[in-house]
């Protein structure tokens, strides 16, 4: 009995968790207008207060549980850095050969402010904006969305899920795109999701996060400006 | 002391001779005059004795024969060689007078002659036009709006001056009987011995006679040469020039003689040199003339003043008896006459009193007639006049000591004299120079005139400048006059020192002159003859810019329009510099009433050029291969001033003209300024212009490199004899530059910036997020078109475009828009794309038109080898030009379009508090998720158990 308890309380959270997604993208694009005027700072209030905030006084609140036990742990194993970073390394070697093979990079989001080229606005959002809005979507996705997917599927599909969810995300709060560019979007975030997971820390796949988008803008506005 | 004995012997020997000179020692007895202490010396005796001895007398320095100092007169100039319409400066050097130079009289006469020497005014009129202009300076009645008839009285200047005889400071002048006898001639001679002329006979004005030369005419002419040295006795007249009213130098000025010799009438000094008017007239200190030089002027001037030869004339003695004296009875009035004074008196003591006792008491009875008579009897005394009777003339006075009053001029009358002497048309000499064939002006001055042809001194004067030297009006384009026609610029250059020209008031005018009579020129109504590119007065307009047009050479009022053949017009340029605003009326006054400013002329001529040029595209003929002339290029608009090429574009010239004149038989083509020969390359190039062509159209590539200037100019000169002076310039200005596209937005989305200058910026776009926008390429130069096929012809271009230095192909419209969300599309010379919704304001997408224009290649007369083959151009390679813009977020369209206070102040309440609003619905959305978990939560019961 209280293990059937269990399971359907553990299903509960994952329809919490379900429902907090869609309410928060829907949510989200109550905001898109102040982002989409150059609203940098809007743009990374609402993520944080949306994909961090939010999931933090549930999981203290709601779920009654520890917010650390979210990956939000920060005694990190340098062995397993160490693979992370060798996985990362091959991963992202493997994905640009891949990319430049078939001619994919037309299809990799490049970011407004890399289309401006205007490199004081790109250097101020990459290391003073990004980091903090990369950080709430490695919490809600890679702590909140797959740790509580893990209680109630293995790990590998927990990684899978999360990065569907993250691409589900993207679909819902910036439109549709190119099922090149879907593919693109969901590789990176299973890689973040085992990082996440083998660290048992979100910092570190946050930290990959970043790096990844930092070169991705910094090699476009290279493109940009040749 | 064997010193002093060696003087000592020295002086004796010294004595010793001087008393072996007997002469000195045996005077002769009858002239000893002795004298004790206190006795009279005998001062006659003693002059009579020294006479005697040293063998002259008192008259003796009378009798001889001086060496005069006789007044002469020469003129040299500022400029050897002057320009016609050039200011030049006649400079005289006055010798032998006794006068000052600064209080001569100077007239100044200017004589116009033609080409082949003929005097073309006399004398006369040289002297008033020379007058006039010392006069006047550079007023202009005309200009300053004097009207000589509306002057009042209050106005009028003091300006007369009495000139008296001999200079300013020449006095005695008189009249005499002895007019035309030399002053040696016994019939006016007092005492030959002491060479004293009868006071009576002389009129202290003399022309002294030079001498002739000597000829076959007067050889042997023993009497004439005896003259030559003497003085003649003359009349005494000034020299002075009229206009035909009033008298120059009689001290009256009035009105009526300002008007005539065009004076200002309330400025006693109208040139502002110091002299007043009437003294200027007179030539008063007037040493240097300047003019407007013509070809042909000759200058003369004739001074007068005091000589330093003095007078010898006879001193004249006036004596007189008294014979009686005049009464005038004051009871009736009548005058009487009385020999003696004593007389008089007498006749006076009548009207005392009589009988009245002072002490009787009754006197009081009788006081009124005591004062009658008192009163008749001081009238009468008073009355009392003195009465002389006829003088008595005694011409055996003493020498009255004077200087002659004489005349110079730069010339001596002589029958080989001939060189500085004008004749008139006819053939005769000037008839009022003064040297009539014949005797009696031979050897004595006249009104000589002398040609510019003498170098002088450097006069430092404020001048105008003309820029082009030569100005053209272009007559070839009469429909859009001006485009090709020399801007002419006017500048005013001032020589003084610590004069600060920005803040100097400069009024300008142009006038045109009627031929090149250069006094007369009227003045030419702004508006409707010239197209000003400056401003024609204010503070510190040094410059006057302006167009010529076609109205200059046509009729103005109190001017002809030119003859259709005549294509040299000249204008003149005024300008007034004053401190003040204005100097019309004479106005602008200093706090010490002179007039504060100057005016400048500068006379410089405009030719009508009826020689055009027409450039023309060069195509190949395909059915015989050759290259030949194609359609116009530049030939409207804005491309007829500057005409834009492109590196190694081949393209045709040709003359044309605008009055009809088929053809000209002499052209010298240039490209900048080097001249260029004719195509002889028959095998390429067909028709005109190869070979043996007339040299009317001229083949040319263009070789400049990029970004330069380059010009082809044309000189031509008329077959016709009439013409035949006329040189023509025409004159092109070409762009040398890649084609180049502009890049301008279709549909409005993208709107330009404004500069900080206020100006549309033409590579700055702004549009907002979201915005489709689009944007044309168009080709410059205008006659070439964008290729839209396979092959690109001669006078075609390839587009290419680029955003984000990204090339804009086939790739990029499939790919391209997905990596930058810009929907582009590619539309013939069009581009449009979608700035993406999420750009930052101020940021924005590079887009890049690029043209390139290639060169056929292959074949005989392809380009390439065309151009190798004619001109040697091995280098002509591909021609790539980019233009580029930016198209920024920046700003909301609707409310750029028509933005008001009220909308200013709505778009600032609605930005201000946009961060509060942000943060509350924020909290609200952090509200509605926590609410909405919670709810989910206890719906779910998601802790009940746990």
């Amino acid at each position: 009995m209280l293990k059937n308890q269990k399971i359907k309380n553990k299903k509960n959270i994952i329809f919490v968790i379900l429902v907090n997604l869609i309410l928060v993208i829907f949510l989200t694009n109550f905001f898109l207008e102040d982002v989409r005027a150059g609203g940098f700072f809007e743009w990374m209030i609402t993520t944080v207060f949306l994909l961090f905030i939010a999931p933090f006084f549930i999981i203290k609140n709601i779920f009654k549980e520890n917010p650390k036990e979210y990956f939000l742990q920060n005694n990190l194993n340098f062995k397993n850095l160490m693979t992370s970073l060798g996985i990362t390394i091959i991963f992202f070697a493997v994905i640009v050969l891949f990319v430049l093979k078939l001619n994919w990079q037309e299809n990799i989001r490049v970011s407004s402010w890399v289309i401006a080229k205007d490199v004081k606005i790109m250097l101020f959002v990459d290391l003073f904006i990004l980091p903090f809005v990369v950080f709430a979507k490695e919490f809600f996705f890679r702590g909140f969305v797959m740790k509580g997917l893990t209680s109630v599927m293995s790990i590998f599909y927990a990684i899978i899920t999360q990065a569907f969810l993250f691409l589900v995300y993207e679909l819902g709060t910036t439109g549709m795109i190119s099922g090149k560019s879907m593919l693109l979007i969901l590789m990176p975030n299973i890689l973040f999701g085992f990082i996440a997971y083998k660290n048992k820390s979100i910092f570190v796949s946050t930290a990959f996060h970043w790096i990844y988008l930092l070169i991705l803008d910094i090699y476009f506005y290279s493109q940009f400006t040749s | 002391m064997k010193k002093y004995k060696k003087i000592a012997r020295i002086c004796f020997l010294a004595l010793v001779l001087f008393l072996l000179k007997t002469d000195y020692v045996f005077a002769q007895a009858q002239c000893q005059v002795s004298a004790t202490k206190g006795a009279t010396v005998n001062l006659e005796r003693m002059a009579e004795c020294m006479e005697d001895r040293y063998g002259f007398d008192k008259d003796a320095l009378r009798r001889s024969v001086k060496k005069e100092m006789v007044p002469t007169v020469e003129i040299s100039f500022n400029k050897t060689n002057p320009k016609e319409g050039e200011k030049v400066t006649a400079l005289s050097a006055p010798k032998g007078f006794k006068t000052d130079t600064s209080n001569l009289y100077y007239t100044w006469y200017i004589v116009h002659s033609d080409d082949e020497g003929r005097a073309l005014n006399t004398i006369e009129a040289g002297k008033r036009e020379a007058m006039g202009i010392l006069a006047r300076g550079n007023f202009d009645a005309d200009l300053f709006g004097i009207n000589y008839a509306a002057i009042p009285a209050a106005l009028e200047d003091e300006d007369g001056f009495d000139a008296s005889y001999g200079g300013l400071d020449g006095v005695g002048a008189k009249t005499g009987n002895g007019v035309g006898f030399y002053d040696d001639d016994p019939a006016v001679m007092f005492d030959a011995d002491k060479q004293i002329v009868r006071y009576s006979a002389i009129t202290r004005c003399y022309d002294h006679n030079f001498g002739k030369q000597v000829s076959s005419d007067n050889m042997g002419d023993s009497e004439e040469d005896a003259r030559a040295g003497r003085d003649e006795i003359v009349r005494c007249s000034h020299e002075f020039g009229n206009c035909g009213v009033g008298r120059v130098g009689d001290g009256d000025f009035g009105v009526a003689e300002e008007e005539c010799w065009g004076t200002d009438p309330t400025n006693a000094d109208t040139d502002g040199d110091g002299v007043e008017d009437e003294a200027d007239l007179a030539g008063l200190n007037q040493t240097q003339f300047t003019w407007i030089y013509r070809p042909g002027d000759r200058v003369g001037v004739v001074i007068e003043g005091t000589s330093m030869i003095p007078i010898s004339e006879g001193g004249e003695t006036e004596t007189s008896t008294l014979t009686g004296y005049n009464v005038t009875n004051p009871i009736t009035g009548v005058v009487q006459t009385f020999a003696t004074s004593g007389e008089a008196s007498a006749f006076c003591s009548t009207f005392l009193p009589d009988n009245l006792n002072l002490g009787d008491s009754t006197i009081s009875t009788d006081m009124s007639l005591f004062n009658d008579g008192m009163a008749n009897y001081d009238s009468c005394d008073n009355s009392i006049i003195e009465v002389y009777g006829a003088g008595v003339t005694d011409d055996s006075g003493e020498l009255n000591a004077y200087y002659k009053i004489m005349w110079a001029t730069p010339a001596i009358c002589s029958t080989h004299d001939n060189s500085m002497r004008l004749q008139l048309s006819t053939g005769a000499p000037l008839s009022d120079d003064k040297c009539e064939p014949g005797n009696s002006d031979w050897g004595f001055n006249y009104f000589g005139t002398i040609p510019v042809n003498e170098s002088g001194g450097t006069i430092l004067d404020p001048e105008l400048s003309v820029i082009p030297e030569n100005p053209q009006f272009d007559a070839v384009e009469m429909n859009v006059e001006n485009k090709r026609s020399d801007l002419i610029q006017i500048n005013a250059s001032l020589s003084n020192e610590g004069v600060n020209e920005d803040y100097l008031f400069y009024q300008w005018q142009i006038d045109r002159c009627n031929g090149n009579d250069f006094s007369d020129c009227e003045h030419i109504v702004p508006n409707a003859s010239l197209i000003y590119e400056s401003f024609t007065e204010g503070m510190g307009v040094r410059e006057l810019k302006f167009f010529p047009t076609s109205a200059i050479f046509g009729a103005l009022s109190g001017l002809p329009a030119l003859a259709a053949t005549d294509n040299k017009v000249w204008l003149r340029a005024t300008v007034i510099v004053s401190e003040h605003e204005s100097l019309a009326g004479g106005t602008s006054l200093d706090v010490d009433g002179r007039t504060v400013g100057a005016v400048e002329r500068i006379y410089f001529p405009v030719i009508r050029n009826v020689v055009g040029m027409n450039l023309y595209k060069a195509i190949r003929d395909t059915a015989s291969g050759t290259w030949r002339r194609g359609p116009a290029i530049c030939d409207t608009g804005l491309y007829e001033d500057i005409c834009p090429v492109y590196p190694y574009e081949v393209l045709i010239a040709e003359t044309v003209t605008a009055d009809g004149t088929p053809a000209f038989d002499r052209y010298n083509w240039k490209i900048n300024d080097n001249s260029i020969g004719a195509v002889v390359n028959c095998r390429i190039f067909g028709g005109v212009g190869c070979g043996t062509a007339p040299e009317e159209e001229m083949f040319f590539p263009v070789t400049a490199g990029e970004d330069s200037i380059m010009s082809i100019s044309v000189s031509s000169k008329r077959s016709n004899a009439t013409e035949g002076s006329a040189d023509f310039v025409s004159q092109r200005i070409l762009t040398v530059a890649g084609p180049r596209a502009v890049v301008e937005s279709v549909d409005g989305n993208a709107v330009a910036t404004t500069r900080f200058d206020g100006t549309l910026s033409d590579t700055v776009y702004e549009a907002d997020n979201g915005t489709t926008v689009s944007f044309r390429a168009t080709v410059v130069p205008r006659y070439m078109s964008i290729n839209t096929d396979a092959v690109q012809d001669d006078d075609e271009v390839d587009l290419v475009w680029y955003i984000n230095n990204i090339e804009v192909d086939d790739d990029f419209l499939v790919t391209g828009n997905n990596t930058m969300r810009l929907n582009t599309v590619l539309n013939g010379d069009q581009i449009t794309f979608t700035i993406p919704a999420d750009m930052t304001i101020g940021t924005g997408i590079d887009l890049k038109a690029r043209l390139v224009k290639s060169f056929s290649s292959g074949g005989a007369n392809e380009y390439v080898e065309m151009l190798k083959d004619t001109w040697g151009v091995i280098d002509s390679n591909t021609l790539a030009r980019d233009t580029a813009i930016s198209v920024k977020v920046g700003f909301n369209m609707a409310l750029a379009q028509d933005v008001t206070l009220k909308q200013y102040l709505a778009s600032s309440i609605s930005n201000a508090p946009h961060y509060l609003l942000f943060i509350i619905r924020l909290a609200i959305a952090m509200v509605l998720v926590w609410s909405v978990m919670f709810g989910l939560s206890y719906a779910v019961k998601l802790n009940k158990e746990l």
